[in-house]
């Protein structure tokens, strides 16, 4: 009878003890490691975080596994690139997650309250796969890291009130990481000014207008549309006509088919640059990613 | 007569007052507009230059800082108070686009997306082996308007208005509502679903025509479950709330399949035995971080001993989406469903009417396998078998019918897509048909890719 209080006592604390732990640790899934990465220093050991993407795929087309349903369906919260970068799996994913939370408190929008480029002045079907609200790749510029890091740790200081100073504090270190990194990316990135670049697809944005860089068109006609024979023409003839350092810049997702062979044509150099963290073997973080996309240019330059 | 004139006169200039009046004021909300925006441009301009300003005056304390050591920690406590000015006009900026960004009166409109869905086809089947016409020639599929909408912060609603080709009458298109439902958002792992729309039974059924991967629906399906898998009801679906993926559905139907009809045999509301029942469960799992294998078990049950219907599937689905370099979306699709079919009556309500009553059950197996390949993220081919043994009263014999198929889809973009379809049936009747299907699809306007057709 003793052992049977005692065990019934232990159940109890232990439960009582470890519903007091659930109710502070947060369990966040996040779209793409870049904001997995950010959650993660922001939340420290009293978040979770869990991303979808593993950074190798299209972020516009992760596949949608039911088991990440099942995830999303226990989450404390989401956190979404937005501006319809995810538009293509979390929708249906929330939806067969069937949870109330991340409808509303445990959505996290890190893009929210960020300047977006490239915003359409045109809305049209006939313009490609668009994104009405602008280009959304922010994740790739290196100015974005602050905001998206200030959105997490405000929602995350809403969801777990009790950790609140962690949040904070950690936000505080994470913002003068960047800000220490920011000198060294302009230090060594003032070499990137004025360099005309081709993209596959109209992702890197971000990253260029940061660093002056110069875009001078895209593999694909328009966003979403497979480059065709007298698009690629116009290509090679730009490229060609064009002086001075010019680069193609080929995202993980994409074959290297087209570019090598636009470049052995034109004289550009094509340079793998990752649009999502894990998109190069040295990115592993999103400080990281920026470091390895900014190394990787600069060795094609140099 | 000289009153009527004036009456005319008194209508046309009153007409080209109001049309000034609308002319004026839209000018005036375009020069508003157009003094708004000039505003904001103005304001991203300042708070860039000062961004610029307190950069540049940044990198002059840094040098000075080099310079003149012993004033490098009033240097440090200012480019302090520079970092945080600058986060606070960075917060200011991100109010400021919030604000911008909120939602407009008009954003409560409702979502309105459509489909097209046209083909060329040719058929050298005989009238009576297939269930459409024969020969060659161009058909619309199918025009389709999707409404959808959050009604509140309980509920979200969907229509789906459509127009298909109806064979039993000259193949016009004819307009109808294929699905019209409400259904929970607010509930924990539960949502619940009422009126009109397709059970989840097995993987395609529950699939509008345009969006399966093929072009004809496997006429296992077509003929066992009686096209989609409609009806009006209510359905409850949980996500089991363990770690694992595993959903559960369950749910009470009029009827279950689109050929069926609405009311009874003898044109009334069904009583409670002549319903239709409905419970599947759905299980994933993950093999290592490129393939995915999904499971699922359906059930639906008349109990109505006159009518009874028995219909059981299995459904297996293998997705592989290899992560290495260069593969956008490249990946495999292996799908298959196995059904067993035990029914008293006729299953295809379009073979009668009278409905004709078997005397005993007859139990029959189908299904169909296929396997899908993506070359590229616009290019995908593949093959299909598709069987089913008849059950059909009216025939003395047990016999099968077969279909081989390969398919070839080309996506100019994601809202567009040409297809071409072969397929060779081996009948019935021990007659063989060929059958080539050209169609092209599109979709406009709001467009959502659903948990059902992942």
């Amino acid at each position: 009878m003793k052992t049977a209080k005692s065990l019934f006592k232990w159940l109890l604390m232990t439960g009582v003890f470890s519903l007091a732990a659930a109710d502070t640790h947060l369990n966040v899934i996040a779209t793409i490691p870049d904001l997995a990465d950010i959650a993660h220093e922001i939340g420290g050991n009293n978040v979770t975080v869990e991303s979808m993407a593993s950074g190798q795929e299209d972020p516009h087309a992760v596949p949608v596994r039911p088991s990440l349903a099942a995830k999303l369906a226990r989450a404390d919260a989401v956190i979404e690139v937005g501006l319809d970068l995810e538009h293509g799996f979390l929708p249906s994913l929330l939806e067969a997650a069937n949870n109330p939370k991340l409808r509303h408190e445990g959505h996290i929008v890190a893009s929210e309250g960020m300047v977006p480029k490239e915003v359409p002045t045109v809305i049209s079907r006939a313009e490609g796969e668009q994104h009405s609200e602008g280009n959304p790749h922010m994740n790739v510029g290196p100015d974005s890291g602050k905001r998206i890091a200030k959105n997490i740790s405000a929602k995350f200081c809403e969801l777990a009130p009790a950790h609140e100073a962690e949040f904070k504090a950690n936000l505080k270190a994470y913002l003068a990481k960047i800000a220490d990194k920011e000198k060294e990316w302009k230090k060594k990135g003032a070499k990137l000014k004025g360099v005309k670049y081709v993209t596959y697809h109209p992702d890197f944005i971000y990253f260029a207008d940061y660093f002056g860089m110069e875009p001078v068109g895209t593999l694909e006609p328009k966003a979403g549309i497979p480059p065709s024979a007298s698009h690629t023409a116009q290509i090679i003839k730009l490229l060609k006509e064009l002086k001075g350092t010019k680069l193609i810049l080929r995202e993980p997702q994409y074959s290297d088919g087209l570019p090598n062979e636009i470049a052995s044509q034109t004289g550009a150099k094509v340079v793998k640059v990752a649009i999502m963290v894990n998109g190069l073997p040295e990115a592993k973080t999103w400080i990281e990613m920026i470091d390895a996309n900014l190394d990787a240019i600069l060795k094609a330059i140099e | 007569m000289k009153t009527k004139h004036l009456c005319v006169i008194v209508l046309f200039v009153t007409g080209c007052c109001c049309a000034e009046d609308v002319s004026v004021q839209l000018k005036s909300m375009q020069a508003q507009l157009e003094k708004m925006s000039h505003t904001l441009e103005l304001q991203n301009k300042t708070i860039a230059e000062q961004k610029s300003e307190i950069d540049a005056q940044k990198k002059d304390l840094e040098a000075l800082k080099k310079d003149s050591p012993a004033s490098q920690p009033i240097i440090d406590d200012i480019l302090k108070k520079f970092d945080v000015l600058e986060d606070k006009l960075d917060d200011r900026t991100a109010t400021a686009i919030k604000i911008a960004s909120r939602k407009k009166p008009n954003d409560l409109n409702m979502a309105i997306g459509a489909a097209v869905d046209t083909s060329f086809g040719y058929s050298s089947a005989k009238t009576g082996d297939y269930d459409r016409p024969t020969g060659a020639d161009f058909r619309l599929r199918g025009a389709e308007l999707v409404f959808s909408m959050d009604v509140d912060p309980y509920f979200k609603s969907y229509m789906v208005v459509n127009a298909a080709g109806d064979g039993a009458d000259n193949d016009e298109a004819k307009l109808g509502i294929e699905e019209a439902a409400i259904y929970t958002t607010s509930l924990s792992y539960v949502t619940v679903k009422g009126g009109r729309f397709f059970a989840p039974f097995g993987r395609l059924s529950s699939i509008h025509d345009h969006d399966l991967p093929f072009t004809t629906r496997p006429r296992s399906l077509d003929t066992y479950v009686g096209g989609e898998s409609g009806g009006d009801g209510v359905q409850v679906q949980a996500l089991v709330p363990i770690p694992h993926f595993l959903q559960i559905t369950g749910g009470a139907f009029n009827k279950l399949g689109a050929d069926f009809p609405l009311l009874n045999a003898t044109g009334q509301h069904r009583d409670g035995s002549e319903l239709t029942f409905f419970l599947k469960t759905l299980t994933s799992f993950d093999f290592c971080c490129d393939s995915t294998l999904e499971v699922g078990a359906s059930a639906i049950e008349v109990p109505s001993d006159l009518i009874h219907r028995d219909l059981t599937n299995l459904e297996l689905t293998y997705k592989w989406h290899p992560k290495n370099e260069s593969a956008l979306r490249q990946k495999l699709i292996v799908g298959a469903e196995l059904m067993r079919n035990n029914s008293r009556t006729e299953f295809e309500a379009s073979a009668g009417p009278p409905p004709v009553f078997s005397n005993d059950r007859r139990t029959g197996y189908g299904g169909y396998g296929y396997a899908e390949y993506f070359h590229t993220r616009h290019w995908s081919t593949g093959t299909r078998f598709d069987f089913f043994q008849n059950i059909d009263p009216a025939l003395p014999t047990k016999r099968t019918d077969q279909t081989y198929t390969a398919f070839a889809t080309y996506n100019f973009s994601e809202f567009a897509r040409l297809r071409v379809e072969m397929s060779r049936h081996e009948y019935f009747s021990g007659h063989q048909g060929n059958e080539l299907l050209i169609q092209w699809t599109a979709f406009w306007g709001a467009h959502v890719h659903d948990f059902n057709g992942r």
